[in-house]
């Protein structure tokens, strides 16, 4: 199981969200088990899997805060939405910076892109996401082996 | 009588060009479809106007280094501009705000999803497009780490969380407008002197000088929304304290204990009326001379920096900034 893995990036993450942004991670664990198994069976050293997942996690987090924009009435619940949709999208790039994640973040900003570009147009095609992670994870396993 | 020059004209920099690049962010997206609602939004939003102050900042700071590369400068520079106006697209749901350049905002005109994505669409192509970078990997990493938005973000939280709150500091309010405004226009002469070679410490003093003249503008701003009339803004005088915002001219106007508890008593459901008194009040006492004091400091300390910047020609684009920021004659 990969519990485990899952509470320690969550927790690794807590460390790094701002306590000003009072973000809480509400994320179904449904959402957050296809990559973390992915991760798993990956060749990657733990601390690396745990950063990836979270990640992982914050983008997931600002799709979801974005995602429920439409649906909330306005006033404070809409701008806290905006505010944690913005915060966690940025949030992500400096993460990749910081545990030098360069090539992940390069892989990553197009598929957000798209993203962004399918859901203006009514088409949520979120799966994008993991299908270029488990892309990455390959490619990381590659590397590693090889260079064992 | 010699008209008088705009920022581009008197920093002898193409505003058409800026815009067309700014353009090509979106137009040579090869995975915007031609008749995309998104890239056409984007592409009015650019033509609604701006005076690209951020862009020019970046432009003025390559002036400061030995080797310009024109190409990457202005990439720079556009992609300065597109963060600032996916902030703002944002800020205009956050704020409720429905008219953005005399036309309706973009949420307006999408919804508040579709003006979500057109912003977080902005913002992600910005950080493709610096990945082109990539054989240069501290100089990536270093531009789109000052472009991220966090610190942007940080100050929205502290002004959220700070609504009709009296009792927030004038160090608090600072370091908000710090976070909200200085630290993007500091950051634009900062990587724009980087690209072009500058020495650290000339990029440093570029940074510290963008920072004092944001903080002068925010201070400049907040005094604007008491100072002029509604017709020149738009919206009623007072409209930040209506909102809850408590700028420095109404942390100023605090310190007069016969003032302050009239102050402390707005609340989100004050009647309009009670509201103007008080605001009446606050535009006739001390505080707003007591503001321009301050922000006239920041300049102060701005001017000091160009001066130690003087062996460089640009530094005369300085003074057209510190002009253009403070109405200070050069």
């Amino acid at each position: 199981m990969n519990v485990e893995l899952i509470q320690n990036a969550s927790h690794l993450l807590r460390g790094e969200l701002s306590p000003e942004a009072g973000i809480e991670l509400d994320l179904p664990i449904a959402d957050i088990q296809p990559y973390a198994l992915l991760l798993e069976q990956s060749d990657m050293p733990a601390l690396r899997r745990q950063r990836l997942l979270s990640i992982y996690i914050a983008i997931k987090l600002a799709l979801q805060r974005h995602g429920e924009c439409e649906g909330t009435g306005g006033g404070e619940a809409l701008v806290r939405k905006v505010l944690d949709g913005d915060y966690l999208y940025s949030l992500y790039v400096q993460l990749c910076l910081k545990w030098s994640e360069i090539d992940l973040l390069a892989k990553l900003a197009p598929v957000i892109k798209q993203i962004q570009i399918q859901r203006a147009e009514g088409r949520a095609e979120d799966d994008r996401l993991l299908t270029s992670l488990e892309q990455y994870v390959q490619l990381e396993n590659h590397h590693i082996r090889r260079a064992i | 009588m010699k008209p008088q020059l705009t920022l581009d004209e008197a920093l002898d920099i193409s505003l058409r060009s800026v815009d067309r690049e700014i353009e090509n962010m979106v137009k040579y997206d090869k995975d915007i479809p031609r008749s995309s609602a998104l890239g056409k939004s984007i592409v009015e939003l650019v033509r609604s106007g701006g005076k690209r102050v951020r862009p020019l900042m970046v432009i003025v700071g390559s002036r400061f280094g030995p080797s310009p590369d024109r190409r990457k400068v202005w990439r720079l520079a556009a992609a300065a501009e597109f963060i600032h106006a996916a902030s703002l697209i944002h800020d205009d749901i956050i704020d409720d705000s429905p008219v953005r350049r005399g036309q309706p905002a973009m949420h307006i005109k999408l919804g508040v999803s579709g003006a979500l994505h057109v912003g977080n669409y902005m913002s992600a192509r910005v950080i493709e497009l610096l990945s082109v970078y990539s054989a240069e990997r501290e100089r990536y990493v270093y531009d789109l780490s000052s472009l991220a938005t966090t610190q942007l973000c940080l100050g929205e939280y502290q002004q959220l969380s700070h609504l009709f709150d009296y009792d927030v500091t004038i160090d608090e309010y600072l370091e908000k407008s710090r976070n909200k405004t200085a630290q993007l226009m500091a950051t634009c002469l900062k990587i724009g002197a980087q690209s072009a070679g500058a020495e650290e410490n000339i990029a440093e003093l570029l940074y510290s000088f963008g920072e004092k003249l944001g903080m002068a503008f925010q201070i400049r701003d907040d005094l604007l929304d008491f100072t002029q009339s509604a017709e020149q803004l738009g919206k009623p005088a007072g409209s930040d304290l209506r909102k809850g915002q408590v700028t420095l001219p109404v942390l100023f106007a605090l310190r007069d204990k016969r003032l302050a508890p009239a102050i402390r008593a707005i609340g989100p459901d004050t009647p309009a009326e009670v509201t103007d008194a008080v605001i009446g009040k606050i535009q006739q006492s001390g505080a707003l001379d007591e503001s321009e004091r301050l922000g006239r400091r920041y300049l102060d300390e701005a001017e000091s920096i160009i001066n130690r910047l003087r062996t460089f020609p640009a530094h005369r684009d300085l003074q057209t900034l510190l002009h253009y920021f403070g109405g200070r004659e050069s």
